[in-house]
């Protein structure tokens, strides 16, 4: 009979063929872009990227940890401490690092499916997308030659979407002493920095932090600040990166002079935790900039932790580390602290995992201008890059 | 003693001769009538039903209520009063009687056990969709035309899971796509760029 001849192309029309293609992870589909030519254009559509990118960022998260400078590895979460499924696969990746000469990474944050790294020695700053292998580097040793010490930076990645565009943020103090602190933005769109000096809100005090102290949500960038000239974080730092503006809000009374305090997102909301080494709090902003909606939503009475993302609608998934047995592992916390799980990470060499590692989605989505016959010519991270796109300022 | 309960004890007592008395013609077509009903409507106290026509004119009588719960085209027909109950059928054009018939037995099974636990539901779904992909394609545009969110949702996972983890070539033996679009150069560039994923 002619129907039997018939495939799946000749009898679904495309749009329900879009919305399977919308349930498939995308590290499938990558893969199937070959499969066909229709299932080629159906699947490096920039439209359908979006949405497929959006049914799964809140569900099929993976945390991006980097193992030594140049080796790192992947786990998705949400089957960490699922019985029925298979155990946790952690998949290798390699960084994009030039063969010669060598380079250093350090991961400093991701957005939409694109990781932010920082490479050294050569001062380079590099977006890329470990599924599609699509990747830009930018130079920023205009910047990097003149700072001493190295943590005077902060970086914040984030996405434009009234622009269609991703903008890496750094500001620094330049020297120790010195209490200025300036700002410059890359955006990836128009390559190029935009000088952002003019609407930082001074005076911005100094800062203890590490490097990785950013965070995106709300079409904003997020960092904790000082708004004295003390060391004490008690406000948090809110770029607005459609309007290009800053705002303010204060983080709860009671964290302020605790440290370390760090920012994160649990479930959409912007968080804080703190964790002394015996116990980590977790304080969550039920609503966004309103700071009469900051509830104490954790209280572990365990410490060396870093949350990660919540599960089941109430517990806590978080890297936890003991440095006395040199043990890393995911652990799992109910709302009332008790430790339901956890699951060791099969990794001997633990120093920077729990700083360096992120919570990301994997996308296909493109960067901005990406040319469809870029498609052929960029690898996987599997593979090292022979050539970067380097822009330099 | 609940409706469903009595519909089942009356069709256990129905002597076999009555089934005879169930196909009757009306409006030009031969229609199915389970025979419960006819007692039902004997005693006084019929279901509402509708007819659905498939695209070979074939008409099927269906509950209006199960229809109307998993189907939101049907739906709106009845509560927007453009079906009269005494003459009109629901005409699909776009389904056939096979497809159609299975339609109405998903709609049916989950009106009339949504009560029982889940992995039961879910192995019954299995069964269900255990049909060639061409079935399951046809059933897939049906579930589609009529907007039956769970049946979707089904097909959509079920071959969601089919594509999950294969390569291509498997793909397109599953898929049955035969001619996949690229040119010789092409596909053979592809092949030796990335060999794994074949």
């Amino acid at each position: 009979m002619k129907r039997k001849q018939l495939g799946m192309n000749d009898i679904l029309p495309w749009e329900l063929i879009d919305r399977i293609f919308l349930r498939v992870p995308a590290k499938d589909l990558f893969r199937l872009r070959f499969v066909s030519k229709l299932w080629h254009s159906l699947i490096s559509d920039r439209h359908f990227a979006e949405s497929h990118y959006n049914f799964h960022s809140a569900s099929s998260r993976s945390l991006f940890l980097v193992k030594d400078y140049t080796n790192a590895c992947c786990v998705p979460l949400d089957t960490l401490f699922d019985v029925a499924a298979a155990p946790p696969t952690f998949k290798e990746v390699s960084l994009p690092s030039r063969k010669m000469p060598y380079s250093l990474f350090c991961l400093l944050g991701s957005c939409r499916g694109f990781l932010l790294l920082e490479e050294k020695p050569a001062n380079f700053l590099v977006i890329w997308n470990p599924l599609t292998g699509s990747s830009k580097t930018i130079s920023y040793s205009h910047i990097a030659s003149e700072i001493q010490p190295d943590d005077a930076f902060r970086y914040g990645f984030g996405f434009d979407a009234s622009r269609d565009d991703y903008l890496i943020v750094l500001y620094w103090h330049d020297n120790y002493y010195n209490e200025d602190v300036y700002l410059e933005c890359f955006s990836l769109r128009t390559n190029s920095w935009i000088d952002l000096d003019a609407a930082l809100p001074k005076p911005l005090g100094r800062w203890k932090q590490r490097k990785r102290s950013d965070l995106f949500l709300h079409g904003a960038i997020h960092w904790l600040c000082c708004s004295s000239e003390d060391y004490i974080d008690d406000d948090i730092l809110i770029f607005d990166l459609k309007e290009r503006s800053f705002s303010k809000i204060s983080i709860p009374k009671q964290l302020v002079g605790c440290y370390p305090i760090y920012l994160i997102t649990v479930e959409g909301c912007l968080a804080l935790y703190l964790d002394d080494k015996h116990k980590t709090e977790i304080w969550v902003m039920k609503e966004y900039k309103v700071s009469s909606s900051w509830i104490l939503m954790y209280d572990i009475p365990y410490g060396n932790n870093v949350p990660i993302c919540m599960s089941n609608g109430s517990d806590i998934i978080a890297l936890n580390y003991t440095m006395r047995y040199s043990k890393l592992r995911f652990v799992k916390y109910n709302v009332i602290g008790e430790l339901l799980n956890y699951s060791p990470l099969p990794l001997s060499e633990y120093y920077y995992f729990y700083r360096s590692s992120c919570v990301y989605t994997e996308s296909l989505l493109p960067l901005p201008g990406d040319i469809k016959d870029r498609d052929k010519k960029n690898k996987t991270g599997q593979e090292c890059f022979e050539q970067h796109d380097v822009a330099e300022d | 003693m609940e409706l469903l309960c009595i519909r089942q004890w009356i069709s256990g007592l129905l002597p076999t001769w009555l089934s005879a008395w169930c196909i009757k013609p009306v409006g030009g077509a031969l229609v199915r009538q389970e025979p419960e009903y006819i007692l039902l409507a004997l005693m006084g106290s019929p279901l509402k039903k509708i007819m659905l026509c498939s695209s070979e004119k074939e008409i099927f009588s269906v509950e209006e209520q199960v229809m109307v719960q998993h189907s939101v085209i049907i739906n709106n027909m009845i509560e927007d009063g453009s079906y009269n109950h005494e003459e009109s059928k629901i005409p699909l054009d776009c389904v056939d009687s096979k497809t159609l018939k299975k339609v109405i037995d998903y709609c049916t099974h989950h009106t009339h056990h949504h009560n029982d636990n889940q992995e039961d539901l879910e192995a019954w779904d299995a069964q269900f969709l255990n049909v060639d992909s061409n079935g399951l394609y046809d059933l897939l545009m049906a579930a589609n035309y009529l907007e039956i969110r769970n049946l979707l949702d089904l097909i959509y996972g079920t071959i969601k899971n089919m594509i999950k983890g294969k390569k291509i070539d498997e793909i397109r033996r599953i898929f049955n796509i035969k001619d996949h679009g690229f040119t010789p150069e092409e596909e053979e560039q592809n092949r030796k760029e990335y060999p794994h994923f074949y």
